[in-house]
């Protein structure tokens, strides 16, 4: 019987950008009887290719199929043959050429196409149904000469031989073992969603967070062999004492694993998961290493970072470990670009651009995208743009720092880095109030006597800075009095589309950060989406949403009299 | 309320055997303890320091050596008891107990009740502290348990029994404690397992080199942290300190409709597996350490712990925790006991095995709880028999002996090639290592060879 067939409607949205004839691999998650696909990858290089790539999905996520994109299906056979998960591979057919029904759908049955028909989930279907498990660990290994390849190797097929134990604290539940069926715990698991943590109220968001609400997993190794196993040696423990000088290669390898599984499965079935998950990340970790010890010298060689990544529409998140050589990351960046049609344009694996999870967060760490858990404004027929992408809320009063009354700028600014910085733009901190002084008396904007003091800055101050610090364009808009805000519908809503940045807006009163704009062309109704930087208290989602701190403001949250000046920085270019 | 003693009943016959009308007999108390009871499983007379054979140059400590020309064959009056020699002979036997059993205390055989005798009390109390401070000094060996002590007095005259607790702990209070022969005192349950050590130790270059002694503490340190970390699970199961290790397979079975013949499950062995947490890191790192040598500490250590019918999940993962590390630092101390003198003397390059003696088990009479014994290479199950009945005054026939356990490992393995098996095959590129140049060469001829040899076999057919 044929699968039912599911796809993300993020696979939908990137079928829409791609313009040119290519055969595509696609990859997907199979569950009961249903093969939900997520994303897919181009064929560009020769030298990464699907069964690379699959290294980096969460565990359960496999290649799943093949996707043509105008054209014929000449070698889809071979490429069939890669597909191990399913012994139904996919074959989806697009053309860029109609607008109407340009998806089809076969599943390969019996050596026959059969055509299939499919149903779209949203991005947040797919996040009630699944959740990602992120499993953290540290082998400690050491090695004698450079045999660090074939000690990693060693360890992974540790863990796939069964070696491997589990704990996973939500449910108190340890998974020790593939047979642990037999041991009674094979329960639901029920990952459910945790609405508290990340500040969902359950009804009216329809997106899944974007700070990732992964379940955590510790790891054990057994050192106790199994009954009646034959494995290693037979004698009595004795000690080889080898007297001779060598360099000992002595090193904590990371593990940082991710799997994608349904909210609620089976115990036994994780162990397997979690398992595919850790050697997953072990050969990702093998081909860095080998690629490291390829260009480093011993001394100076280091094991890079595992770091994840959700680009937008990608439908999943990636795990990579890049070269610490900078020159070949970039080759490497531009690679993935190109592999999953991403624009070269814009970064999306950068530092900034790492993922970030719920466990990571630090106690009134500024909360990321407060506004997605804003219901909509409420204005009929209307156009709506919004912020692109990740920011953080800065206000008065964080870090412990007392800018009540004055600061209200500063927090705008530091705002509108932490979007540069969460986009992958820049890789520089989030400044101080003092470093940001520092730097108008630096370009002679201000007296000496600015730094350490409590004088506000308007939209000029925010504009300099930005372009000193980060090397950002920004245009300035001066809105002589309060009440033509209502009139820049049309403008705001062309930068976000283009831009996407958020604006810091001042003038004669108060600053704040705009991040949105929603209005009808013919009723001349319009909403701001307004981040309030004057927002005194810790980082509670629900009060800050309830009291408006974050939300759509009517064109009468503008002074009528006052004077505005809107600095709109603009979004770089090829910085990838 | 004072303890309660339970001990086998075979073993009151035992005390019987040892009375003298003309001296004293002192011995050991060895079984397992708990909050408020004792489970006696032996006891074992600390044999006569004058005897001549070969356990006595291992026994005799340098201090009492002296002593012992005069001591006689028996013990004349509590006095005269040697408390050193005993607390040697307690350490002796701690090494062959099980994890989570212990020397409980001493008994004593003679004419008198000792308890009654203030001078008699004090040395009794002081034979206790000695055996608790040699026990102390390998904290590896656990030979201490945190309980009370007992003493136990068997009037020879009376045959009466008196026995008492005492805490070292209250200023060497000693408290009444009931003694009772029981058949069967206890139910035991039987945990098993078998770590596969490989682990390399390495000596940095700059360290001064220590003696061999103080590197195979180092050892016994590193191992005994990971052991203690350790998560223990029984028979797959991950459960509760404080559930009772008889709850162990009884979810299984409910849910699989209880068989019949499967009631007997506490003759079972329970398997035990270790796990070692592998907790996160902030990120990987490498660090290069230049070494001027390395020790490899590999082989498979059989472990078979006994706990008594009530005990807790947190007493059977103790006791077999204490198992490994006993047994691991028993070894190692014979070991080094064992060598004549140090050998740090040859700077040049060298390859040396250390086979610390291997552990075989002994079942005790009528009873399936073993003990152990340790073997150095080239010793066999006869040289068991002698200790056990030297130090446990146990005859057993040498078929009772499970020496198969732990095999001897081959020395040949380790010295064949100085790289041998610690430094696999190196893949890397690096050009300071000629090896792969010398195995280019050796796959090279071998081709050439089977070159030759087909081309011959081409001619002759």
């Amino acid at each position: 019987m044929a699968p039912k067939l599911k796809i993300s409607s993020s696979v939908i949205q990137r079928l829409g950008k791609l313009k040119n004839p290519s055969t595509c691999r696609l990859y997907g998650v199979i569950f009961d009887d249903s093969l939900l696909v997520l994303s897919f990858s181009l064929d560009v290089s020769n030298t990464y290719n699907s069964r690379i790539f699959q290294l980096s999905l969460p565990a359960e996520i496999y290649l799943c199929g093949v996707l043509i994109v105008d054209g014929e299906e000449e070698d889809i056979y071979k490429a069939f043959k890669d597909v191990d998960v399913t012994d139904n591979p996919l074959l989806l057919k697009y053309s860029t050429k109609i607008t109407e029904c340009n998806i089809e759908t076969f599943f390969y049955i019996h050596q026959k196409l059969e055509i299939a028909s499919f149903e779209i989930l949203s991005e947040y279907d797919i996040w009630q149904k699944f959740t990602y498990i992120r499993l953290e660990a540290n082998l400690s290994l050491n090695s004698q000469r450079w045999n660090i390849l074939e000690t990693i190797e060693e360890a992974r097929k540790n863990i796939a031989a069964g070696k491997a134990g589990f704990y996973l604290p939500k449910g108190n539940v340890y998974l020790l073992g593939e047979d642990a069926v037999d041991t009674g715990n094979s329960e639901l698991l029920n990952l459910s969603i945790n609405y508290e943590g990340i500040g969902h109220s359950k009804h009216d968001v329809k997106t899944p967070p974007r700070v990732v609400d992964a379940f955590s997993v510790s790891m054990y190794l057994k050192v106790s062999k199994d009954r009646l196993s034959d494995e290693g040696v037979k004698y009595a423990p004795v000690i080889q004492h080898v007297k001779r000088e060598f360099d000992c290669l002595e090193f904590q390898v990371k593990i940082d694993a991710l799997a994608f599984v349904r909210r609620d499965i089976l115990t036994t079935t994780l162990y397997s998961t979690l398992v595919e998950s850790a050697c997953r990340n072990l050969r990702l970790l093998e081909r860095a290493v080998q690629h490291e010890l390829s260009v480093h010298k011993m001394d100076s060689f280091k094991i890079p970072d595992i770091v994840h990544f959700r680009p937008q529409n990608i439908g999943h998140l990636l795990t990579f470990i890049f070269p610490t050589n900078e020159e070949t990351a970039l080759e490497f960046r531009r690679t993935l670009h190109d592999f999953l049609a991403l624009p070269r344009n814009q970064p999306y694996f950068r530092n900034g651009n790492i993922v970030k999870f719920q466990g990571d967060m630090r106690k009134n760490e500024p909360l990321i995208n407060p506004h997605e858990s804003v219901p909509s404004p409420g204005i009929v027929d209307a156009k709506v743009a919004l912020v692109d992408g990740l920011y953080a809320y800065y206000h008065y009063m964080q870090d412990n720092f007392d800018d009540n009354g004055w600061g209200c700028a500063y927090r705008s600014l530091q705002t509108i880095i932490s979007w540069f910085r969460l986009q992958g733009y820049t890789e520089k901190s989030v400044p101080t109030h003092n470093t940001i002084q520092k730097c108008l008396v630096d370009i002679g904007d201000k007296p000496y006597d600015f730094i350490g003091s409590k004088q506000w800055i308007g939209s000029m101050e925010v504009g300099f800075v930005l372009e000193t610090l980060l090397g950002i364009t920004i245009k300035i808009n001066r809105v002589s009095v309060g009440e033509e805000m209502a009139s820049l519908g049309p403008m705001l809503e062309s930068h976000f589309a283009t831009q996407g940045t958020p604006i810091m807006i001042g003038g004669g009163v108060l600053a704040h950060t705009i991040l949105g704009v929603a209005y009808n062309e013919t009723t001349g109704d319009i909403k701001f989406l307004i981040l309030d930087p004057h927002y005194t208290g810790v980082e509670i989602l629900p009060t800050i949403l309830s009291k408006g701190w974050c939300g759509w403001k009517t064109k009468d949250f503008w002074k009528k009299d006052a004077f505005y000046n809107l600095c709109l920085p603009q979004r770089p270019v090829s910085r990838i | 309320m004072g303890r309660t003693v339970y001990a086998e009943e075979y073993l009151l016959s035992y005390l019987m055997s040892l009375m003298r009308p003309d001296g004293y007999t002192i011995g050991l108390i060895l079984g397992q303890s708990t909050a408020q009871k004792d489970y006696v499983v032996h006891l074992a007379r600390t044999p006569p320091p004058a005897a001549k054979d070969v356990i006595e140059e291992t026994l005799i400590s340098s201090t009492t050596s002296i002593h012992s020309d005069t001591t006689p064959k028996y013990i004349k009056t509590i006095n005269d008891i040697p408390d050193t020699w005993v607390a040697d002979h307690a350490k002796h036997v701690t090494r062959m107990l099980p994890g989570g059993m212990w020397v409980l205390g001493i008994f004593v055989i003679g004419p008198g009740d000792s308890f009654n005798d203030n001078n008699s009390v004090l040395r009794l109390k002081s034979v206790v502290t000695t055996i608790r401070k040699n026990l102390g000094s390998n904290k590896y060996l656990y030979g201490n348990n945190d309980k009370e002590n007992l003493i136990l007095n068997f009037n020879s005259i009376t045959q009466k029994f008196i026995c008492k607790s005492l805490d070292i702990d209250t200023a060497g209070m000693l408290k009444p404690a009931e003694w009772k022969f029981q058949a069967k005192a206890t139910k035991w349950h039987q945990l098993e397992t078998c770590i596969g050590f490989d682990r390399l130790f390495v000596i940095p270059l700059d360290k001064n080199p220590d003696t061999l002694k103080k590197q195979l503490q180092d050892i016994l340190k590193s191992i005994s942290e990971t052991v203690n970390s350790a998560l223990i699970v029984i028979e797959g199961e991950h459960r509760s300190p404080d559930d009772a290790v008889e709850a162990i397979g009884r979810r299984k079975k409910d849910r699989r409709e209880m068989k019949s013949n499967d009631s007997n499950s506490i003759d079972k062995t329970l398997h035990a597996s270790l796990y070692v947490p592998c907790p996160k890191i902030p990120s990987s790192n490498v660090s290069l350490v230049s070494c001027s040598a390395s020790m490899r500490l590999v082989g498979q250590l059989v472990s078979r712990t006994f706990v008594h019918q009530k005990a807790s999940i947190e007493e059977a993962t103790t006791a077999l925790k204490q198992d490994i590390m006993r047994s691991l630092a028993s070894r190692l101390e014979m070991h080094w006991d064992s060598l004549i003198e140090e050998e740090n003397g040859s700077p040049e390059e060298n390859v040396t095995l250390h086979e610390p003696p291997r552990r075989v088990l002994v079942a005790l009479p009528q009873s399936k709880v073993t003990l152990s014994d340790y073997l150095f290479p080239g010793e066999g199950p006869q040289e068991a028999l002698v200790s056990l009945q030297e130090l446990l005054d146990l005859e057993v026939q040498e078929s009772s002996v499970q020496k198969e356990l732990e095999l001897q490992a081959d020395p040949s393995e380790f010295y064949e090639d100085n790289e041998g098996e610690t430094a696999p095959m190196d893949r890397a590129k690096d050009p300071t290592e000629n090896n792969q140049l010398d195995l280019y060469v050796i796959a090279l001829s071998l081709a050439f060879l089977a070159l030759v040899a087909a081309v011959l076999l081409h001619q002759l057919y």
